[in-house]
């Protein structure tokens, strides 16, 4: 196998690696943070809702409804939706398949006031729910159930696959670059080697074996020198070699 | 001639590829860093826009504007303000809004008066709160969004902006109407740059930690390629030396790299060609002369690579002192010779003592540092004793003893570290064989 080869089965895949360990940090990092602030556009949403109605609306009246129509024009809900405590609906601000039930509240949900779901497919839609607690002016439980558009998450996980399709090209490109340059290099010195070994070799002991800005070839190359001394010495100058004869 | 510094291969490749690796991660690192904080900025945007409208929605701006009017009862005091159930009624929502989804500030405020803005509500705990009437100057730049917000009724999301009293701050103003339709107020949702800046600071770390250990590991990984090139370089350096030391028997075999294959063609061929020439040449070959030629040799070569080790401990700079002195360790490496002073022993015997029974097997290899060591019969012996014995499992020929007169010190090298250093410096093995052919020429 060749230097080049050789380098290039090293390196390729060592830039590529890192290029995946790192597109790997940057999907996964990028779509938590994504997903937390639809999370908190929808807990907002759903929160601040039931905070303004709690304790004092009345579930007849009109203002409500309106109020919620009101907050669908901001564009940032896709549904508003009122239920009792038996989940069945007070106002919903669109018709059609009413959300389940909200999942039980546990503790912290209750202290924190509201309740976010991951984002569900429904259709072509991708849908993030949250749900907050609140009391009509006669005491009566009510759930607030908010649903938003999470379709950012599938923006950004195109945006980060084209992202991370020229991030581990790159990667290719300086693994191959660097195998190259390097193996380029490594095999300059070692070919003067080679000339060099083939001069001891066809018996001109005097000739000077190659130098190297790289110590392992520079002390190959010393020891070739060393190696001819000695065989010049040893055998003397006039020896042939069977190969050069 | 030489380069003055020649490097080693696996510096040189990693001096070539960590600086590659470096500022491949951290230009990844930086895109992720500033993508991250791209999309949690735009986070805290869907939060403070969400509150922000929710609140404009349920709020009338005429609602809002009335509470003016208890501005000069309460004179700016929290508490008789907040007793006010006109203003209690539109500000404890916003004060359970404000604690339960961790912002800044939420308020209420008007374009107008002698600076920029008049506060109307204000959610804030009594150390940040704004009196009813209270007058603030905005920066340019949200004063200008404000002011747009009130023509094109839409909302107005500020970049990060510097309030003197408030800090830094990033901000949404909301129109809020009165029953006609008419935006005559507006809901300020604040978030502070702290909140930002520590969920930012997070992500930060984590993606420079977790860059920084793939780094790490990319490290390892290409010393480990380094290695892998060097090591058939080393195989072929020391082929080269073990026929200038005269072993022609041993074929090398280093095919890869092919750069390297050519090479190991033309050592193996000067080795056939020596091998059938040695009956011609073997009697000048082992002169004693000739030998101590290439110990000079591959003494001068050794001693070119590397600079003695520094800071020793003065009982090993000893053992380091007598190795390097004595052949055929001088050929070694400061450092190689380093690692045979530590796991090396010194003994002294006092004159006569006997050290190892005639028919026993040596334990390990003596090297004599004063004095000498010698068989039962007088026959004195070598300096260093005695390596083929440990090699083949020897039994001692005779006793051997301490010098009857002067005694003896010698640094003792255990059996088990004896062959692991043949085997890691074969030139000792050249060095011993050396030796050995060189005594025998002797008369």
């Amino acid at each position: 196998m060749k230097l080049g080869s050789q380098f290039m089965i090293a390196f390729v895949p060592l830039f590529l690696g890192l290029a995946l360990f790192i597109s790997a940090v940057m999907y996964i990092t990028q779509l938590r943070e994504c997903r937390w602030g639809l999370e908190e556009q929808a807990s907002s949403l759903a929160m601040a809702t039931a905070r303004y109605l709690d304790g004092r609306f009345q579930p007849d009246a009109p203002a409500v409804e309106t109020t919620l129509r009101r907050i669908l024009e901001w564009e940032s809900a896709q549904r508003l939706i009122l239920v009792d405590a038996d989940h069945a609906v007070i106002y919903d601000t669109h018709t059609g398949e009413l959300p389940p039930r909200p999942p039980s509240w546990s503790a912290e949900d209750l202290t924190q006031g509201y309740l976010v779901t991951p984002a569900q497919r429904h259709g072509s839609n991708l849908l993030m729910r949250a749900y907050s607690p609140l009391q009509d002016a006669a005491g009566q439980r009510y759930t607030m159930l908010v649903e938003i558009s999470a379709t950012p998450l599938d923006d950004l996980h195109r945006r980060l696959l084209r992202e991370i399709a020229i991030i581990m090209a790159a990667a290719l490109c300086i693994g191959i670059g660097l195998a190259r340059l390097l193996a380029g290099r490594l095999h300059h010195s070692m070919r003067e080697l080679v000339e060099a070994a083939r001069q001891v070799e066809a018996g001109h002991y005097h000739r000077a074996g190659a130098t190297s800005h790289i110590r392992e070839i520079n002390d190959l190359g010393d020891t070739l020198n060393t190696m001819s001394s000695v065989l010049e010495e040893v055998i003397g100058p006039a020896a042939p070699s069977d190969h050069s004869a | 001639m030489a380069p003055a510094n020649p490097i080693p291969l696996q510096r040189w490749i990693l001096r070539s590829v960590m600086p590659a690796l470096a500022l491949f991660t951290l230009l990844a690192g930086l895109h992720i860093y500033r993508s991250v904080e791209r999309v949690i900025i735009d986070g805290f945007d869907r939060k403070i826009y969400a509150i922000g409208t929710t609140t404009a929605s349920f709020l009338d701006a005429d609602e809002l504007l009335d509470v003016l009017d208890l501005a000069p009862a309460v004179e700016e005091d929290y508490q008789r303000t907040h007793e006010k159930d006109r203003y209690e009624a539109l500000a404890a929502p916003m004060r359970a809004i404000l604690e339960q989804k961790d912002i800044t500030y939420l308020y209420t405020f008007k374009l107008g008066g002698e600076k920029d803005i008049i506060y109307l509500i204000d959610a804030s705990p009594e150390e940040d709160w704004c009196p009813i009437g209270y007058e603030e100057e905005l920066p340019e730049q949200n004063l200008a969004g404000v002011q747009q917000s009130l023509t094109s009724g839409r909302a107005f999301i500020s970049d990060v902006l510097d309030f003197d009293h408030w800090g830094l701050l990033k901000v949404a103003s909301v129109p809020v109407r009165n029953s006609e339709g008419e935006i005559r107020a507006f809901a300020g949702v604040d978030v502070n740059i702290d909140l930002i800046r520590n969920k930012t600071r997070a992500a930060l770390f984590q993606t420079f930690g977790i860059g920084g250990l793939a780094l790490l590991l990319a490290g390892l990984l290409s010393l480990w390629i380094a290695q892998r090139v060097t090591q058939p370089v080393k195989t072929l350096k020391y082929g080269a030396l073990r026929i200038a030391a005269g072993q022609y028997h041993e074929t090398l075999d280093v095919r890869t790299p092919a750069e390297l294959g050519a090479l190991t063609d033309s050592l193996n061929h000067i080795r056939h060609t020596l091998q059938k020439r040695l009956p011609e040449t073997s009697d000048q070959f082992i002169d004693p002369v000739q030998q101590e030629q290439i110990r000079t040799l591959l003494h001068n070569l050794e001693q070119s690579e590397t600079p003695p080790p520094p800071d020793l401990p003065a009982d090993e700079r000893a053992r380091f002192d007598q190795l390097r002195r004595q052949p055929p360790f001088n050929l070694l490496r400061p450092s190689e010779c380093r690692l045979i002073a530590q796991a090396a022993q010194e003994r002294t015997y006092p004159p006569g003592h006997r050290i190892c029974s005639a028919g026993k097997l040596l334990k390990a290899l003596f090297v004599v540092a004063e004095g000498h060591l010698e068989y039962a019969d007088g026959q004195r012996l070598p300096p260093v004793h005695a390596p083929v014995d440990l090699l083949m499992d020897l039994p001692a020929e005779q006793d051997i003893r301490a010098s009857a007169t002067q005694g003896a010190r010698v640094l003792l090298i255990s059996k088990s570290h004896f062959f692991t250093i043949l085997n890691e410096c074969p030139e000792l093995a050249i060095g011993f064989s050396a030796s050995r052919l060189s005594t025998e020429a002797q008369p």
